[in-house]
């Protein structure tokens, strides 16, 4: 067998393989009863998505909830990260590698680890069963990523251009605006990408910090998995990866190139 | 401001929000996994919660069910995801596609993932269904158990699932980052295809493939939501274990749950060193 | 417009060699002024202490009598064009060129026409749609000029703007740079560690050492009346002799000279540049044996020893054809191209 045809084939039994797994959750949304051992449902219904989509089972308000979770983490992690990233890119320090071991330590370390711990604290700090707890709890594990992902961006910045922009009679705000902001942009973007993900997949720290009062897609999707209605699961899956994918075609176009745009994010 | 402070008042904000969250819960676990809580009249640290999960075979089975799940996880994800690596640097027709299907893995929570395999390797699957079909199976449960099963095989394929274009698309990056003449210049000094990747490409990429395993078996190991939705009830992994005995009625078990975040946390900690040997330059740019 | 520098001083903890100390410094309105001097001089110190992105320890400094120290970079007038050229690389030239306009928030019209007419000036007409990557060396640090010119600037820094240019671009652009002053009036200092484009450019000439500024003169001035042996091996000065003045004549191992008119007496240093020391068949002043001959191409070096003095001169290649290591000859040191420094201090 030539070498073209192997990776044909690699590539074909490779991109089933990532389909798989969605596939009987798109069929399920619109199945009207599936029995094994049926390959393929008998009657097909549009009731699952009906109800999913309907005020009373309460999916748009977790979508709503969810979106402005993580959008707030983004621009929390962002806010904080630009200064981060800038300290780690730009500046050799002492002590600079410890930084960076407890700037990924959060990253790394399961969140069951810290989160009896930090359910104690957010109780302390009357921060539990709020957003803005929910908020805070997320961004332990968004920060690393965004301050590593910008640290990178500043390393390749070379800030004499701020300089220039000043002294061409550019104000500091100005120099941020139209010049630290676009040379740093694309970086930006796929932080901010990835911190959005994080905090829009997180299931953990919302169901300790958030209480059961904070409830996003993940926790309601989980209460209707575990109560076997696989339908209207299939369809709030569904719903649930939707912004993934809208967000990655939209940023593909604007910054891949040839590249993975999420790769870049993911270099060392 | 001197260039000496500078650099630390730029990272206060981060510093400080990761303290105050995550070092305070990490700190005031380990105070309580020494079971001190004066609020409930233990004002003597002591070592007996950790006495007592390391001699409850329950502990011990859902420490050693985790780290067969991260590691089996980990292994297999790390090799799928190297032939991807390679496969996607090539150029072939659907290579786009498959680009496009690795990253938007990389979007899809993972709770997702772990549903999607459930419906397609249950005993009642897509994949018991097609068995039937081909007449290999009557009923359910001649069809192997591939979750809640003791060797979490369901659990094992979601994370192999979700990983896998994450440490491709590292891998991809390291990949690209290297110089063209390296492979190249291996061929015309006499080296065939499998020596130029045994000997040139893996070596350069083995840094990122250990920094994104070590970033892998964490996730595997500490993950909550997954082997809940797909794990059996005995032995339960590690991450659920620990938080059923956290919000357990019985307040005194609460010791117990925290020792064992604690022995989650260690076992981080070691990947975390793992991950900065490899991952992070003994000297940052001068 | 007249900028002045008085005691300025700025040192850094970390980098002992980039400070500047003790500088005082006048920049005449409408001239070019080079600021000259070897790498870590603190040349690009001053600059930055100038354009304001840094702040000075002590010192004062002053645009036509007001000190400009509370000024931030972008209040002073003050254009610095930074090595390199450094066009932003996410503008197109236009753009880049429109930069400090649009920050100031000029009406688009008037922009337009300003960076049309300074891209004419610059001879960079119809490129200004290009980015960056797709202009060559030598468009971009036109680019930078305009970029600076565009906002009429009260003072224009320029950091070593030939340095990154090829040999053959480095005229033309020493050419554009005159021509830029003549035409706008601008008041320049420029940066360089050239003396030979310092000498070349320049109106005035600064020469920095180490922090300190050395000597402060017209171009012919210090090249040929220096006033330390440090400005002169600078200026290529190789032939320095100890001794001392003594009413009009110079005493040392060497024997009496005779000095041009004005020179003090006492202790001091000759010196005579090697392209002024005359090779001659007779005695001359003194004689000398070659010890070294190398063809540079439109003159040849040959070093000598005098009397246990080494000197360097340069001359015709045909004057030294017969010469060889070894060989004697009658050295003439003119008087008129002799010129006494004070003895440097022991040190």
């Amino acid at each position: 067998m030539t070498v073209a045809r192997l990776q044909l084939m690699a590539g074909v039994v490779l991109a089933a393989a990532l389909i798989a797994p969605l596939v009987p959750l798109a069929i399920w949304s619109f199945a009207h009863g599936w029995r094994f051992p049926d390959l393929m449902p008998r009657q097909y219904s549009l009731a699952a998505w009906t109800f999913a989509l309907s005020a009373q089972s309460g999916v748009l308000s977790s979508l709503w909830t969810t979106f402005a979770i993580a959008g707030a983490t983004t621009v929390v992690a962002a806010v904080i990260g630009l200064p981060a990233g800038r300290a780690l890119g730009l500046y050799d320090f002492p002590g600079k590698r410890i930084v960076l071991l407890l700037l990924i330590a959060p990253a790394l370390v399961p969140a069951i680890a810290i989160a009896p711990g930090l359910h104690a604290v957010f109780l302390h700090l009357g921060l539990s069963a709020s957003w803005t707890g929910v908020v805070l709890a997320h961004l332990i594990p968004v920060i690393p990523y965004m301050t590593l992902i910008l640290a990178a961006a500043f390393a390749r910045f070379d800030p004499v251009h701020e300089d220039q922009a000043r002294s061409l009679g550019a104000r500091p705000w100005q120099v941020f605006r139209h010049i630290t902001l676009p040379m740093i942009g694309p970086s930006l973007l796929i932080g901010s990408l990835f911190a959005f993900l994080v905090s829009w997949s997180q299931y953990l720290l919302t169901l300790v910090i958030g209480g059961g009062k904070v409830q996003t897609l993940p926790l309601t999707l989980y209460s209707f998995a575990a109560a076997g209605r696989n339908d209207i699961t299939g369809a709030i899956a569904l719903i649930y990866i939707l912004p993934g994918v809208v967000v990655l075609i939209f940023t593909a176009r604007r910054i891949t190139g040839r590249h993975p745009s999420l790769a870049r994010g993911l270099a060392p | 401001m001197s260039r000496r402070t500078r650099p630390l008042l730029l990272l206060a904000p981060a510093l400080v929000l990761l303290g105050g969250l995550f070092f305070a819960g990490l700190g005031l676990g380990l105070v309580r996994s020494f079971r001190y809580m004066p609020a409930l009249g233990l004002d003597t640290p002591d070592l007996a919660a950790y006495a007592a999960i390391l001699q409850s075979g329950t502990f011990l089975a859902s420490l050693g069910l985790s780290l067969w799940i991260a590691a089996a996880s980990t292994v297999l994800a790390s090799i799928l995801a190297l032939g991807t690596a390679l496969l996607l640097r090539e150029t072939f027709p659907g290579r786009a596609l498959i680009g496009f299907l690795v990253q938007l893995n990389l979007t899809i929570p993972h709770v997702v993932g772990a549903i999607g395999i459930l419906y397609l390797v249950s005993q009642s699957g897509s994949f018991a269904r097609l068995a039937f079909a081909a007449g290999l199976v009557a009923v359910p449960s001649d069809f192997p158990p591939l979750t809640h099963d003791p060797l979490a095989i369901g659990i094992i394929l979601t994370y192999v699932w979700k990983e896998l274009p994450f440490i491709a698309l590292i891998l991809l990056a390291n990949l690209q980052a290297i110089p063209p003449g390296h492979e190249a210049a291996a061929r015309s000094l006499g080296a065939g295809r499998w020596q130029v990747l045994r000997h040139v490409t893996l070596p350069l990429l083995m840094p990122g493939l250990v920094a994104a395993s070590s970033l892998v078996f964490a996730f595997a190991f500490g993950a909550y939501e997954i082997p809940l939705l797909l794990g059996a009830h005995a032995p339960e992994a590690l991450p659920v274990a620990t938080w059923r005995g956290f919000t357990a009625v019985d307040l005194m078990h609460r010791p117990e749950a925290y020792a064992m975040a604690m022995i989650v946390a260690l076992v981080s900690a070691v990947l975390l060193a793992l991950y900065a040997s490899f991952a992070l330059p003994r000297r940052a740019r001068p | 417009m007249t900028l002045e520098l008085r005691d300025v001083t700025k040192t850094f903890s970390d980098d002992a060699s980039s400070g500047v100390r003790n500088v005082s410094l006048r920049l005449p309105e409408g001239q070019l002024t080079a600021l000259l001097g070897p790498s870590g001089a603190g040349k690009t110190t001053a600059m930055r202490l100038i354009a304001g992105l840094l702040a000075p320890d002590s010192g004062d400094i002053l645009l036509d009598g007001t000190s400009i120290l509370p000024l931030p970079p972008e209040r002073r007038g003050i254009v610095l064009v930074f090595q390199n050229a450094l066009l932003f690389p996410h503008m197109s030239l236009a753009e880049n060129v429109a930069f400090g306009l649009k920050m100031r928030g000029l009406p688009r019209d008037e922009t337009a026409r300003r960076v049309a007419e300074m891209l004419d000036l610059v001879q960079l007409t119809g490129l200004g749609s290009r980015r960056p990557h797709e202009l060559s060396g030598g468009q971009l640090q036109r680019g930078a000029l305009a970029r600076a010119l565009v906002l009429k600037p009260r003072l224009m820094l320029l950091d070593e703007p030939l340095s990154s240019l090829d040999v053959a671009l480095r005229e033309d652009m020493r050419d554009l740079i005159r021509h830029l002053q003549r035409a706008t009036g601008v008041t320049l200092l420029m940066v360089t560690h050239d003396q030979s484009e310092a000498v070349a450019l320049a109106d005035r000439i600064a020469l920095m050492m180490a922090g300190r500024l050395i000597q402060e003169a017209g171009p012919d001035e210090i090249f040929q009346r220096p006033n330390s042996v440090a400005t002169a091996r600078f200026f290529g000065g190789t032939n320095f002799l100890p001794g001392r003045a003594d009413k009009g004549r110079f005493i040392s191992s060497l024997g009496p000279l005779v000095l041009p008119p004005g020179q003090p007496n006492g202790p001091g240093v000759l010196t005579i540049r090697p392209e002024a020391v005359q090779l001659v068949d007779g005695s001359g002043d003194v004689r000398a044996q070659v010890t070294e001959k190398l063809f540079l191409g439109s003159q040849t070096r040959v070093r000598l020893l005098a009397d246990g003095v080494p000197l360097t001169a340069l001359v015709a290649p045909d004057r030294a054809e017969a010469l060889s290591p070894g060989s004697w000859i009658g050295v003439r040191l003119p008087t008129h191209a002799l010129w006494v420094l004070p003895a440097p201090a022991a040190d």
